[in-house]
């Protein structure tokens, strides 16, 4: 099998299991340690304000969720965020909900402002309304978005200074002047509440694998939408789904991604 | 000259380290140019600090700039001073600058560019690239497709400034700028000279 850019950084990721520090919602932190143990990450789940600097210097990624945020919350993020900035360890956000109500947006337009974060991961819906046009979020879901995504997505990152990647039945990774679609995945990943945590952590751990943030945030995606595929050929409904999901990340190969995955240039 | 690596210094996001040994740290990890950027030190104290740069500087090879302040920079005998759009016009400063002397103006617009070019501008640099936090009034980020547009617009270099790290840095120079300009990427890292020398090698990986 040929190796691809993506193959590499996963094989990267696969010998040096890089430590991913999460500072995520409670609804999914067990799904997400264990996604990114099966990425071929290490997870560490440390919130408090006493010790997160201490963690984040021996991380290769950082991933923030706003899921289940409160104003102690957010400041761990920013003093975690700042250490991380200072050691060029970057940053993967999901502004879970941005867009539902004024603290989840505010929240993820500070930490966008006050850290350097590289890769900026969320719904069609919370993209939109952080890049400022009409998008509808019903509470943690998109609702639709007015415009096209791609060009949307493609102008925020060239204005923004992240990596953005807008998830979706194709999801769109753009920095501004290239712009990837990954067409895998499947539909029953959308009936188990985490997925879209699950794939920042996984970007995460393929964040710390690789410097170019699109590739690396491509072959994420790409990763976890062929385990979606092949889990979805495993299960009888979403419960088994969730378990086939982890068992099919872990089982995934460098070839397999290169082989499976489906990505084209916008 | 090059503008590849441009590093502008700044008290209160160095944690405290000095415009003088943030100078010193970053020439020593390959910055290409040094500006001085203090709005608040008074005339006297600004000489004092720019003479210190001056003699930082000197024979490194990298390009010594003294933010909006004509004067501090012809006294400490600075290689330029970088304009926007609350100084003078270049239209006042070409003409009181020795020959050869850098101005470089902050620009916002195509048209501001082509102005600047046209007054006789060495460089232009614009401002914000990308939404920042360094600078409170900065506004939001005006985006690779300006600097793409710029720098077909123009002949002189091109910088980008705001929002930039070791990440993005890359897709500036991508949309056809000469230069980065950066502050907190840079002199709010533990170890500055470090940080410099990362943010030369990233640079030489993605350039073009």
């Amino acid at each position: 099998m040929q190796e691809t850019p993506y193959s590499k950084i996963f094989a990267t990721a696969r010998t040096q299991t890089p430590l991913i520090h999460h500072i995520t919602n409670y609804v999914t932190v067990n799904d997400c340690a264990n996604i990114t143990l099966c990425a071929g990450g290490a997870p560490v789940m440390a919130h408090s304000t006493d010790e997160i600097e201490e963690m984040v210097q021996y991380a290769g990624a950082l991933v923030l969720n706003i899921g289940t945020l409160d104003l102690a919350q957010i400041e761990s993020m920013l003093l975690v965020g700042k250490a991380a900035g200072k050691r060029d360890i970057p940053i993967i956000l999901d502004p879970v909900g941005a867009g539902a109500t004024t603290l989840r947006t505010n929240a993820a337009r500070r930490l966008m402002t006050e850290l350097q974060i590289s890769v900026l991961k969320g719904n069609a819906g919370e993209i939109g309304v952080l890049a400022g046009v009409d998008a509808k979020v019903r509470g943690v879901d998109s609702a639709g978005i007015s415009g096209d995504p791609v060009s949307i997505t493609t102008e925020y990152a060239g204005r923004s200074g992240m990596t953005i990647v807008m998830s979706g039945q194709t999801d769109i990774v753009s920095d501004g002047t290239r712009t990837l679609l990954v067409e895998n995945g499947h539909p029953l990943m959308g009936a188990i509440s985490g997925t879209g945590c699950m794939a920042a952590s996984v970007t995460g751990v393929f964040a710390a694998s690789g410097k170019d943030r699109v590739t690396s945030s491509t072959a994420a995606l790409a990763a976890f939408g062929i385990a979606g595929e092949r889990a979805a050929t495993l299960a009888k409904g979403p419960g088994s789904f969730k378990v086939a999901l982890f068992d099919s990340l872990a089982a995934l190969t460098p070839d397999d991604l290169a082989e499976g995955a489906r990505i084209r240039t916008a | 000259m090059s503008y590849e690596l441009y590093v502008v210094t700044d008290e209160e996001l160095s944690h405290g380290v000095s415009h003088v040994e943030i100078a010193r740290q970053a020439v020593a990890g390959g910055a290409d140019v040094i500006q001085l950027r203090d709005k608040k030190l008074p005339g006297r104290d600004l000489f004092r600090i720019a003479c210190d740069i001056r003699a930082v500087t000197a024979g490194s090879g990298a390009l010594f700039i003294v933010n909006d302040r004509l004067d501090i920079a012809l006294a400490s005998n600075a290689d330029g001073v970088h304009i926007g759009k609350q100084d003078l016009p270049l239209s006042v400063i070409r003409p009181l600058a020795p020959s050869p002397f850098i101005i470089g103006v902050s620009v916002s617009s195509v048209e501001q560019a082509k102005v600047s070019e046209e007054e006789g501008a060495d460089y232009v640099a614009i401002s914000p690239v990308f939404s920042t936090g360094s600078k409170h009034d900065a506004g939001p980020g005006l985006g690779l497709g300006l600097v793409r547009e710029i720098s077909e617009a123009v002949s002189i270099p091109v910088i980008g400034i705001g929002g930039i790290h070791a990440d993005n840095a890359g897709n500036i120079f991508r949309a056809g700028a000469d230069g980065v300009a950066v502050i907190s990427a840079v002199v709010s890292q533990p170890d500055i000279t470090e940080a410099a020398r990362a943010f030369k090698l990233r640079i030489r990986q993605f350039r073009p």
